[in-house]
C-alpha cells in the first residue's frame, strides 16, 4: 500500500478517533469510540437524486473494539460500467486498437477488519445493458473520451485507467456506441502515479455473434495490487455475446 | 400368496413374514416422508410450489401404505376403483373446491408467478406468500392478508410486477398551449439525466399524446429497476415540478371563455369593423 496516491495514503491506516476527508465528490466524517462508530457522508455538488429521501442520516455501528485503526481504501465498482464514448466510434474490420477508459473508484471504510460501508467517490447513474428489457444486466453509466494516447488521460486520484484492446477479426465494423466493461472482474493496481485496472482484450472473432474477453492477470509495470477483483474469473477468459459487450 | 376375498380371511392367512414386511414398508414410508419433510425444511425443494411440497409427503405415505396393504393381501385394484368412485362423489359434492384444485395445477404449471413475486389481481396488489391447493395468499402493501381462489386466478388477468428486472414509469402531464415543446422536452430529459436511479438506457422518452381542451397532453416515460420503481415515481415527479417552476413552464388549469350574446355581438363587431383595428400609422407613430 506504500504506492497509494494522496489522499488515500493517509487514510490506509489512521489511528485518530475521528477523520474527515473529501474523496472527489464524497465527503466522509467518521468518529469512533471503543464501543461505537458514527459515519456521516454526503456528496458535494451532486446531481439531484431523490428529494424525498435526500437527507442522509448518520450511520451508527456498534462493535467491541472500535479502537482499531480506521482504514479507507480504494476499490473498483460493484457492477459493470457502461462507458459511452462522447463521440460514436467504430472499429473497422481486421483492425486492432487500444482505448483508455477511466472508471470511478469506490471507498471501502473499515475499522480494523470490520467493514462499515463501501461508497462511490462519485455517484453514477444506473443503466440497463442488454439485448432487450427482459434480458441484460444492471450497470453504471459513464461517459468516456475513449482516448488512444495515455498522455492525454487526465490525472485523477479517484479514477482508475482501464486499457481496453479491441481486436476486430470480423467482416464488418464494431460500433463502439457503448462498451460494457466488467469492472467487478478486474484487479485494481497503483504504480505510485496512477491507478490502473487489469488490461482487457476483446477479440471479436469471425463468428460475429460471440467475442472472447481476456483479462490480463499481469500487473502494469511497477504497479502493486491495491484491491483484488470482487468477482474473480478462473482463467481470466470468458466468452460473451458481442451485444453484451458493445451496443 | 393366496388371493383372499374377505378381511377375515386375510387375517387368518397372515404369517409372521407378511407382518414383518408390512411393518418394514410402513416404517420405510414414515422414514421417507420424514426425510422429505426435512428436505422441505432445509429449503432443498424451494423451487417447487408450496402445495406440491405439501402433497409430496402425503403421496409418499400413500404409496407405502398401498404397498403395505398389497403385502397384506388386499387387492389394490379394488381400492383404486373405490377411490375413483369416491373422487367422483367428492367432485359432485365439492365442485368449487375441485375447480380450485384443478385450477391450482394450471396456475402452478403455467409458472406465471412464484412465492415472493409481486402480483396484481383485480383490485389486489401484493406479494405472493404461498401458492396452495385451493388458493393463493397475498400480502398487500398495506399489510392485509388476501386469499384469492385459484379458479379466480385462472379466469382473471394476473399482472406479475416482478417478472422482469426493470420497469417503466409512465407520467401523463399537460402543459399550457403557449409552451415550447422542444424546451419542455429538454427540461424533462435533463431531469431524467440528473436522477441517478432513472436508467440511462432504455432512454427516457417524451410522447405527444394530443391536444386537450386547455392543454397539450404529454406522456413522459422513464425506466428504473424494479426495486427503485417507487423511488423513481416519487422523486422524478417532484423534480419535474421544481424544474418546471424554475424554467417557467406552466401546468395549465382548465379555462373557459364565456361570451354572452350582447358582448359576443359587440366583440364580433369590434373584430370585423376595420375602424376598430389599430391603424398601422398609429403603430408607427
Amino acid at each position: 500500500m506504500n504506492k497509494l496516491l494522496t489522499p488515500w495514503q493517509d487514510l490506509a491506516s489512521c489511528d485518530n478517533d475521528a477523520i474527515s476527508t473529501q474523496l472527489d465528490r464524497l465527503a466522509i466524517n467518521l468518529r469512533r469510540t471503543r464501543e461505537e462508530c458514527w459515519l456521516d457522508f454526503h456528496y458535494d455538488n451532486d446531481r439531484y437524486v431523490a428529494p424525498l429521501t435526500d437527507e442522509q442520516p448518520s450511520l451508527r455501528f456498534l462493535l467491541n473494539h472500535g479502537d482499531r485503526p480506521i482504514r479507507v481504501t480504494p476499490l473498483l465498482a460493484d457492477r459493470p460500467v457502461v462507458a459511452r464514448p462522447m463521440v460514436p466510434t467504430e472499429l473497422l474490420p481486421k483492425e486492432r486498437t487500444t482505448l483508455f477508459i477511466s472508471t470511478v473508484l469506490w471507498a471501502r471504510v473499515c475499522v480494523g477488519e470490520q467493514l462499515l460501508a463501501e461508497l462511490a467517490t462519485l455517484r453514477l447513474s444506473d443503466t440497463w445493458f442488454g439485448a432487450t428489457e427482459m434480458h441484460g444486466e444492471l450497470c453504471y453509466a459513464s461517459q468516456t473520451r475513449a482516448l488512444l494516447r495515455l498522455d492525454n488521460v487526465p490525472y485523477s486520484a479517484f479514477r482508475a485507467i482501464i486499457p481496453v484492446t479491441i481486436d476486430n477479426q470480423g467482416e464488418d465494423n464494431v460500433k463502439l456506441e457503448r462498451i460494457n466493461v466488467p469492472v467487478p472482474h478486474l484487479t485494481l493496481y497503483c504504480d505510485g502515479e496512477k491507478f490502473w485496472t487489469s488490461a482487457l482484450t476483446i477479440l471479436r472473432e469471425t463468428n460475429l455473434a460471440t467475442a472472447k474477453l481476456h483479462i490480463d492477470a499481469t500487473p502494469p509495470s511497477g504497479a502493486v495490487v491495491i484491491a483484488q477483483p470482487r468477482r474473480p474469473i478462473r482463467g481470466g477468459v470468458f466468452d460473451r455475446a458481442v451485444d453484451l459487450l458493445f451496443a | 400368496m393366496a388371493k383372499p376375498d374377505s378381511i377375515q380371511h386375510i387375517f387368518n392367512t397372515l404369517d409372521l413374514d407378511d407382518l414383518i414386511r408390512t411393518s418394514l414398508l410402513l416404517m420405510a414410508g414414515l422414514i421417507f416422508s420424514w426425510l422429505y419433510g426435512r428436505m422441505i425444511k432445509r429449503g432443498v425443494l424451494n423451487h417447487l410450489p408450496s402445495f406440491i411440497q405439501k402433497l409430496g409427503s402425503w403421496l409418499i405415505l400413500a404409496i407405502f401404505i398401498g404397498m403395505a396393504l398389497h403385502q397384506l393381501g388386499f387387492k389394490l385394484s379394488v381400492l383404486l376403483g373405490a377411490a375413483g368412485i369416491f373422487s367422483v362423489a367428492l367432485g359432485f359434492a365439492a365442485q368449487t373446491s375441485a375447480a380450485n384444485l384443478i385450477s391450482g395445477l394450471f396456475v402452478v404449471s403455467e409458472r406465471s408467478f412464484q412465492v415472493g413475486d409481486s402480483i396484481q389481481v383485480g383490485n389486489h396488489n401484493g406479494e405472493v406468500l404461498s401458492v396452495d391447493m385451493l388458493s393463493v395468499k397475498l400480502r398487500t402493501s398495506d399489510n392485509r392478508y388476501v386469499r384469492i381462489p385459484n379458479e379466480l386466478l385462472i379466469k382473471s388477468d394476473v399482472v406479475n410486477l416482478s417478472k422482469f428486472p426493470i420497469r417503466r414509469f409512465d407520467l401523463k402531464l399537460s402543459v399550457a398551449y403557449d409552451s415550447d415543446i422542444a424546451h419542455v422536452r429538454a427540461v424533462l430529459l435533463k431531469v431524467a439525466t440528473n436522477n441517478l436511479i432513472c436508467l440511462e438506457e432504455p432512454r427516457p422518452l417524451l410522447n405527444l399524446q394530443g391536444f386537450g381542451e386547455s392543454s397539450i397532453d404529454l406522456q413522459f416515460t422513464a425506466w428504473a429497476t424494479r426495486e427503485n420503481y417507487q423511488d423513481l415515481r416519487n422523486s422524478i415527479q417532484e423534480q419535474i415540478k421544481i424544474a418546471f417552476e424554475v424554467e417557467g413552464i406552466q401546468f395549465p388549469f382548465p379555462t373557459r371563455t364565456l361570451l354572452l350574446p350582447e358582448i359576443a355581438a359587440n366583440f364580433a363587431k369590434a373584430t370585423d369593423d376595420p375602424r376598430s383595428k389599430p391603424n398601422s400609422d398609429d403603430q408607427l407613430a
